[in-house]
């Protein structure tokens, strides 16, 4: 993973963008979606070890690896829906970018319920 | 995968500008269009085969 040849990769899309924009918008936005794509795939594989000293240390601390997942998937939720929302943005429909961020809030809401439910059951057996 | 991918999009994209003006010198407006369409649709599928391959990296990653 090289920083430089990420920001390299962004100033030159970036500048290739403006370049589109006045001829062809539609193909300004697909080269918005292209390149950061391009950039996040590069720097998918630093995720995978993360994602991997996470579990080892999950499985070190004995903490519920169910609880794990369900964090794992709201912040991989988060994350796709964010690069969506993104580019709907760039493309100035920013309506229908809110419109994806609220349908991911109410995923994720219903992802983190049995983690809530089990916090307050905990909590109500520990008090008198 | 990198930089020459960006290229390649904001070539198709430049290249279809500059047939756009040439037919509508030559006053042949509807080929015109058909050669945006052809430009859009071959940038789209190079673009959509790279998003697919993203969100499948992504969905194994984060087990969605």
């Amino acid at each position: 993973m090289n920083i430089f040849q990420i920001i390299a990769i962004g100033i030159i899309s970036a500048i290739l963008i403006t370049l589109l924009k006045e001829t062809k918008p539609e193909l300004a936005i697909i080269l918005g979606v292209a390149a950061g794509v391009i950039i996040v795939i590069l720097v998918v594989d630093e995720l995978y070890e993360i994602v991997a000293s996470f579990y080892e240390i999950v499985e070190m601390t004995g903490i519920g690896g169910e609880i794990f997942t369900t964090v794992l998937k709201i912040i991989g939720i988060g994350y796709i829906t964010e690069f969506a929302a993104n580019i709907c943005a760039d493309a100035g429909c920013k309506s229908v970018g809110d419109k994806i961020l609220f349908a991911a809030k109410v995923v994720i809401m219903i992802l983190s319920l049995p983690v809530i439910k089990g916090l307050l059951s905990l909590i109500v057996e520990i008090l008198p | 995968m990198g930089v020459e991918i960006i290229f390649k999009i904001a070539a198709i994209g430049i290249l279809t500008a500059m047939i756009n003006t040439i037919l509508k010198k030559a006053d042949k407006d509807e080929i015109a269009t058909l050669t945006t369409i052809a430009g859009l649709i071959l940038v789209l599928l190079i673009v959509l085969d790279m998003l697919v391959q993203l969100f499948d990296t992504i969905r194994a990653l984060f087990g969605i």
